[in-house]
């Protein structure tokens, strides 16, 4: 079921976005709106039910990092999670306050803010980092705006093959990137210190 | 130009839709998806009113050649090995300093800059080395080492969402000792210098065989590969020999005599595909991990230039300096009037990735990729004042995946216009370069590589997760996935693609030889016993390559997709050699 939604929002492409899904949960309504950047500035709630809009308030001027996950994923979700856990313990406080992270549902029918919370409990996750849910074709619209889609159209279809991948970005001075959530740890805090102009004149 | 519009047609519905797969998506939201975001289909450009600009070589305005013969002691006070005030640098110290003292020092001055890419559009915010987009032209010669003090004055750019302003500076594929190779991680700070050691001798010091004559130099750091190359990071380096010695009126009778004359007869030429966002700035998609396919095409800077030849001989050095798109060159003689295809003529090619071939071979196009270069010569002696010709690439490509499977009419793709002109001031002193002329002998290759008893080591580069990876793995610098032992014979390499993507793949430090492809031998008459270092992976193809040894250094190196979008998001592997 969940599967053939999934197929059906992507052949549709970015139509659906302006289609609305049936939920009768408020969080999944879709936008009017979107951005004239490359982040479309989708309804998103986090685990606290707590609502934003994606790019005015979650990305607008911020370094940000941005994966997707689903919370009952026995793939590579759990050691994406594990490795981006490492990599907040690693930025410390700045998370939350100058970096901000992100994690969003590729199964926003399932992850309610409560599944969130239990989520978060269950991977050690700190303060600061944000577990998202978007609709279904908002949810779409963002990944495939961010970049992560296959061309393959077997591969896109495939919820087992999802992305793995990490956007880091910096909004206020336009710099992003992407790199693999299954590189080391450091290597993606060193990332994320690389789109942050006060280190272009050292090596971190 | 009809061409064009198709072109940009076909660029529109690609980046209105994302990476999406078929037609039928395609169709579907190039409406919805355009109006959520700018349309990045390029500002209209008339083609054929500028003239191909030619770097500056070494010694001109843009690199101040600060002493020659004496040393860089003298040249650069603070030269001291590696040890700058700044502490950038992660290699202690130049491996190879002592043995091979520098006889020339430079410094360049790597800039943000404003570039011209075509008179009708306004000039797009770029980096340059030395201050220009191509950077200057570096003429070095075999038996000269000769460092570099390469100086980070970029500022951060203000346009385009892409670009950090650091470099780490590749000599590609020149035979550098690890510190001075532009390792990704050996990355510039904005403020800072690196000195980079070049020894110019031969791998394994085989004066005859081993020597790179066209090469280019470019930016690789880490994770900003394609931007900044893209943003303008790319120039040409030529070395010469005794065989290749940049003089076609050289008493020396080993001398081959190939047309010389920088920017005059010979001439190398980048060819791009750059696009333009509706206020006509550079563009860029760092959102796109599949590979950036622009809808212009440039030469050298400039969006479709012309060139006036005289009527001899001119030798012509091609790099693609594109960041994913794969290229068919045609040589095309079109009607003067009509401006409509009369025929195609064949190249004659004497080098591949810049490696003059064994003898010169006849081409009916040339198919490269992202990095290879192809050095050809063209007797314009054999056409008439007035006539015209195109430089074509017929291979259409609409997304990183690779190309679509067909190729394009005559009177497409068109690069670059040639109008054949007078007959030279001063007479042709080169020496004709007809199909089979002996040029330089190639290194040995095993009779089968069934029998061959050395190492072998196979990569297969591939995609899972939306990650790239090289045998299963992203990309990690913190440590080698081998470690080949200096001077340790030599070996076969096997480089297999899947998923139906293109790949070339670039291995640094030494050349390789192809052996088969599919386990045949390959079909590209210029590949045949042609030493290369850029091997494009067609889809799920296995290319077979022998490596005489890994001669002369220590330290870190790598190989990688040199599609570098692909590099930048994990396509890459480190490997050191002890």
């Amino acid at each position: 079921m969940i599967r053939r939604n999934f197929v059906t929002s992507l052949l549709s492409g970015a139509a659906a976005t302006v289609v609305a899904h049936a939920a009768s949960d408020k969080s999944l309504k879709n936008s009017p709106t979107v951005s004239d950047r490359n982040i479309p500035d989708i309804l998103v709630t986090n685990q606290e039910g707590k609502e934003f809009h994606f790019y005015s308030d979650l990305v607008k001027d911020k370094i940000v990092m941005i994966n997707f996950m689903y919370a009952q994923c026995e793939g590579i979700c759990p050691t994406m999670t594990s490795t981006l856990v490492k990599v907040q313990r690693a930025l410390g406080d700045r998370v939350g306050k100058d970096v901000f992270m992100y994690s969003v549902t590729l199964k926003p029918e399932q992850d309610d803010p409560k599944a969130f919370r239990h989520y978060i409990q269950m991977h050690g996750v700190g303060k600061g980092w944000n577990f998202l849910r978007a609709s279904r074709a908002d949810t779409d619209l963002l990944r495939r705006k961010l970049g992560f889609v296959d061309s393959d159209p077997k591969i896109e279809a495939d919820i087992n093959q999802h992305t793995g991948m990490v956007r880091i970005g910096n909004d206020a001075i336009n710099r992003w990137m992407a790199c693999p959530a299954s590189v080391p740890s450091d290597s993606i805090v060193r990332r994320v210190l690389w789109v942050d102009p006060a280190n272009d004149t050292r090596r971190v | 130009m009809s061409n064009q519009t198709d072109l940009s047609k076909r660029s529109f519905l690609r980046f209105a839709a994302g990476s999406a797969a078929t037609a039928a998506v395609l169709e579907t939201t190039a409406s919805t998806a355009a109006a959520a975001q700018t349309p990045l289909t390029s500002p209209a450009t008339t083609p054929w009113v500028q003239s191909l600009p030619v770097p500056n070589a070494v010694g001109g305005a843009a690199i101040a050649a600060v002493a020659s013969g004496s040393g860089c002691e003298k040249a650069l006070p603070n030269f001291n090995g590696c040890t700058c005030p700044t502490g950038e640098t992660t290699n202690a110290t130049h491996q190879a300093l002592a043995a091979c003292p520098p006889m020339d020092a430079y410094e360049i001055d790597i800039r943000t800059i404003q570039h011209k890419w075509h008179p009708k559009l306004p000039a797009s915010e770029m980096f340059g080395y030395g201050g220009t987009v191509p950077g200057p032209t570096f003429m070095a010669k075999y038996g000269r080492p000769f460092v570099v003090r390469f100086h980070n004055n970029m500022t951060a750019p203000t346009k385009g969402n892409f670009s950090i302003p650091q470099t780490a500076i590749h000599f590609h594929n020149l035979h550098a000792p690890a510190e001075s190779d532009g390792y990704p991680d050996d990355y510039i700070p904005q403020g800072t210098y690196r000195d980079h050691h070049y020894v110019m001798y031969q791998a394994g010091k085989d004066t005859l065989r081993e020597v790179n004559n066209t090469m280019w130099y470019h930016c690789h750091r880490h994770d900003f590969t394609s931007h900044n190359v893209y943003r303008g990071l790319a120039g040409f380096f030529l070395a010469f020999d005794e065989l290749d010695s940049g003089d076609e009126k050289d008493s020396n009778p080993k001398a081959l005599r190939l047309p010389s004359g920088y920017g005059k007869y010979d001439l190398p030429i980048v060819f791009q595909d750059p696009m333009f966002d509706a206020s006509g700035q550079l563009a860029f998609d760092p959102f796109n991990t599949d590979g950036i396919i622009g809808d212009k095409f440039a030469a050298n800077g400039a969006i479709q230039p012309f060139l006036n030849v005289d009527r001899r001989r001119y030798r012509f050095r091609f790099l693609v300096g594109s960041v994913s798109r794969v290229w068919q060159l045609h040589l095309s003689q079109a009607d003067p009037k009509t401006d409509k295809p009369l025929k195609d003529l064949a190249w004659t090619a004497i080098a591949n990735d810049g490696n003059l071939l064994p003898k010169a071979v006849s081409m009916p196009n040339l198919l490269t990729s992202p990095a290879t270069r192809h050095d050809v010569v063209i007797d314009f002696s054999q056409f008439k004042k007035g006539d015209v010709l195109y430089i074509e690439n017929r291979m259409e490509q609409v997304n990183g995946r690779g190309p679509t499977g067909t190729i394009l009419p005559a009177g497409s793709g068109r690069v670059l216009k040639i109008i054949v002109g007078d007959l030279p001031s001063q007479l042709d002193s080169s020496l004709p370069v007809a199909v089979g002329r002996a040029l330089r002998p190639a290194p040995p290759v095993p009779v089968s590589s069934a029998k061959f008893t050395g190492t072998r080591r196979n990569f297969k580069f591939d995609r899972g997760n939306g990650v790239w990876t090289v045998n299963g793995i992203p990309v990690d610098l913190s440590k080698p996935s081998f470690t080949i032992p200096k001077n340790g014979g030599p070996e076969i390499w096997t480089l297999s693609g899947s998923g139906g993507w293109w790949h070339p793949i670039h291995i640094h430090f030494e050349e390789a030889i192809i052996l088969t492809r599919d386990g045949k031998p390959t079909p590209f008459a210029n590949e045949v016993n042609a030493r290369k270092d850029v091997f494009l992976v067609r889809g799920s193809e296995t290319i077979e390559i022998y490596y005489q040894g890994f001669r002369d250094f220590t330290g870190h190196y790598v190989m990688h997709c040199h599609n570098t979008v692909h590099e930048d998001h994990a396509m890459m592997l480190r490997w050191d050699i002890a």
